[in-house]
């Protein structure tokens, strides 16, 4: 007899599968991509009375037709892998459009049990199922469940191995609903749903508490405010809690090199543990709080059901641009940094939307910019810096838009998605979903893009301590010889000094060094920049420099990650020439007009 | 022409007659269960005035103005 069975998970979208996934797998929970894909997978083992279940986790889909590559993934599954069962979660709220989904597998010969979710808010708000009959007119065993709180999930089980040792059995009143041999027609299929399954299930009441939350969040006054606040408590509260954190690292990281010194090594050996290994997993590590928390904070807008809201409310702007309102997670964390942002382009479904927004993303001015921006502003510019600092902020959102038109236009029509979305009543979100996508989203990226970040961050000190025995970053040495060689491409927008060449391909490594890379290289210290800079560079080419550091390359951390999300190293490369042209053409811009207009 | 889904005013329902997007999108709308025969209501709209959300089979569901223009209804 058979022990070992493979079962998938499926459901649409808001059923509580990632709640039920998770209270199945307790601490063991698989995280990982597609084969080929870009598309997350998760999975678990689960042991049942001497069976073992390894349990899929297939994407949240509304349909099992294969038009996007989340459908395509749950389509290969069954295709090629032949699970023995296919555990669907079901709204009960929602009963008749879940089931349609429930029609299709069947339709395909798979054996199915429906996991029953959310009973307890039906019986609040009215809704009632008679479990009993619906299982004997649909054929298909169903079990009652709480996902959030793991109640019936030994039951569950129990139906997935005594239906996995079942043969199939096709429902009788399938055959009339078919369009052809794997497919139903969803007319016949909705209409026999809707007179049949309305006897074994009454509807009351619609959602009340939604209705009244959506009269605020959809607004026409106080929709677009409460999205700001919203946006700036998931900000207070990421960087309230990842400051620390963050800072306790870069104390460890320190007191661990200043430790490094004292050994009797050779100083390049000292220097490339100090500055080169220490300091690259450094600057891997300090990401960490910050993907860590914000992805607490998207999951819990998410399971809350306000995240839907957002696209629909910002959808009408990023229409105008060739893109829908989905780009607006990766925008706004873009605001933090671009290195979440591009990992959060992971809840846009449409893949052509998906490449755009992670594309332009590094326009958006992240946190690590504001210090350059900041400093400069207020050597040369010191009654205008707000001015300055905000209109930096402002063209990044312009060009991301602008460009993001530009993509869309050119890489054609693609599939139309028409941004058809539910919007899931409101709810109160699991507190272990929402720890566990934090934690799954840093795991992500430490196990994806944490090697790249590393290996890059050697290749930089690498070339700024070579060779031998030369000033770290000095003039002299490979990095400080390059950036001679290439400081003439800068001598149009007005900041053709070497030591600017060098600072910017230090920013390349991480933007905040910037500024430490200036005040070394000019002898003086972050300091004596005050004094330093204006001997060097007029405002004009001041404020050009900072609209380049706004727009040029993105940093390496960010560009390790679009390699993992997007598995190309051309889409990287494209994006680094993109970002470099766009750099160069609107700071000069800057340089021109400004020299024009304040000398 | 018919009426459709986007001339719908609030408080009033439809029973969808046909769906006249292109295949992808109709596959899409059907998934969500804008499907001929089922009764949609509307539920409001975004403050730029599009999208708006619909009412059906239980669950608000958010369609695009052009999109809701390709959707025939029956008045009821």
């Amino acid at each position: 007899m058979k022990t070992k069975f493979l079962a998938g998970l499926i459901g649409n979208p808001n059923t509580g599968k990632t709640s039920l996934l998770n209270s199945l797998a307790g601490m063991y929970l698989h995280v990982g991509n597609w084969p080929g894909k870009t598309v997350e997978k998760k999975e678990t083992q689960v042991k049942v009375d001497g069976h073992e279940i390894r349990v899929v986790d297939l994407p949240g889909t509304y349909s099992i037709a294969p038009y996007s590559e989340e459908e395509k993934v749950a389509r290969d599954f069954i295709d090629q892998e032949k699970p023995d069962v296919i555990i669907q979660t079901v709204d009960v709220n929602t009963l008749e459009r879940n089931l349609l989904m429930t029609l299709e597998l069947l339709a395909m010969n798979i054996k199915v049990v429906l996991a029953f979710n959310f009973n307890k808010e039906a019986r609040k708000r009215g809704v009632k199922v008679k479990k009993k009959e619906l299982e004997e007119f649909l054929q298909v065993p169903i079990v009652e469940i709480e996902a959030n709180t793991g109640q019936g999930q030994k039951e569950l089980l129990d139906q997935v191995v005594a239906t996995s040792e079942r043969e199939y059995h096709r429902p009788s009143f399938l055959p009339e609903l078919m369009k052809n041999e794997q497919e139903i027609s969803h007319v016949q299929a909705i209409d026999f749903l809707r007179k049949n399954i309305s006897n074994n299930f009454f509807q009351r009441t619609t959602h009340g508490f939604s209705k009244k939350l959506d009269t605020v969040a959809l607004s026409r006054i106080w929709g677009f405010p409460f999205l700001l606040l919203v946006v700036y408590l998931m900000f207070k509260f990421t960087f309230v809690l990842s400051s620390p954190l963050i800072a306790v690292a870069e104390q460890a990281f320190s007191t661990l090199a200043s430790w490094v010194a004292l050994l009797p090594f050779p100083p390049f050996l000292i220097s490339m543990l100090k500055d080169g290994l220490i300091g690259g997993i450094g600057s891997v590590v300090v990401f960490v709080p910050l993907i860590f928390f914000l992805f607490i904070a998207i999951a819990f807008l998410e399971d809350s059901g306000y995240l839907s809201r957002a696209v629909v409310l910002t959808d009408r702007i990023f229409q105008r641009f060739g893109v829908t309102g989905r780009s607006l997670i990766p925008m706004i964390l873009g605001f933090g940094c671009n290195v979440p942002a591009v990992m959060a382009g992971r809840t846009i479904r449409q893949k052509k939307e998906r490449k755009i927004a992670i594309f332009v993303n590094p326009f958006i001015s992240c946190s690590a910019r504001l210090p350059v921006y900041l400093m400069v502003a207020h050597i040369f510019f010191p009654a205008r810096a707000t001015l300055v600092v905000f209109s930096l902020y402002v063209t990044g959102v312009l060009i991301a838009f602008l460009i993001s038109f530009v993509y869309s236009k050119l890489s054609g029509a693609g599939e139309e998605s028409g941004m058809i979305i539910e919007l899931p009543p409101y709810r109160r979100p699991n507190f272990k979903n929402v720890l566990r996508s934090g934690w799954n989203n840093t795991y992500l990226f430490l196990k994806k893009a944490g090697t790249l970040i590393l290996l890059a961050s050697l290749a930089v000190w690498l070339l700024a301590s070579l060779p031998i025995g030369v000033e770290y970053g000095g003039a002299s040495s490979w990095l400080g010889i390059i950036g001679k060689q290439i400081s003439f491409i800068f001598d149009p927008l007005g900041f053709g000094h070497w030591a600017f060449a060098v600072a910017l391909l230090f920013g390349v490594a991480a933007k905040e060094t910037i500024i430490s890379t200036l005040g070394a290289l000019f002898g003086v210290g972050e300091s004596g920049l005050a004094l330093a800079l204006p001997a060097k560079i007029a405002p004009a080419g001041a404020l050009a420099f900072l609209f380049f550091v706004l727009l040029y390359i993105p940093c390496l951390a960010t560009m390790a990650t679009v390699k993992k999300e997007t598995g190309s190293w051309k889409f990287v490369l494209g994006q680094a020439l993109t970002t470099f042209a766009v750099a160069w053409v609107v700071a000069y811009a800057v340089n021109q007009a400004a020299g024009v207009i304040i000398g | 022409m018919s009426k459709t889904l986007y001339d719908l005013a609030p408080r009033q329902k439809g029973v969808i007659k046909k769906v006249k997007a292109c295949p992808h999108i109709k596959e899409r709308l059907h998934s969500f269960g804008l499907i001929r025969g089922v009764e949609v209501s509307p539920e409001g709209k975004a403050p730029l005035g599009s999208p708006r959300i619909y009412n059906c089979l239980n669950s608000k569901i958010s369609i695009r103005n052009n999109i809701a223009k390709q959707i025939q209804i029956y008045e009821d």
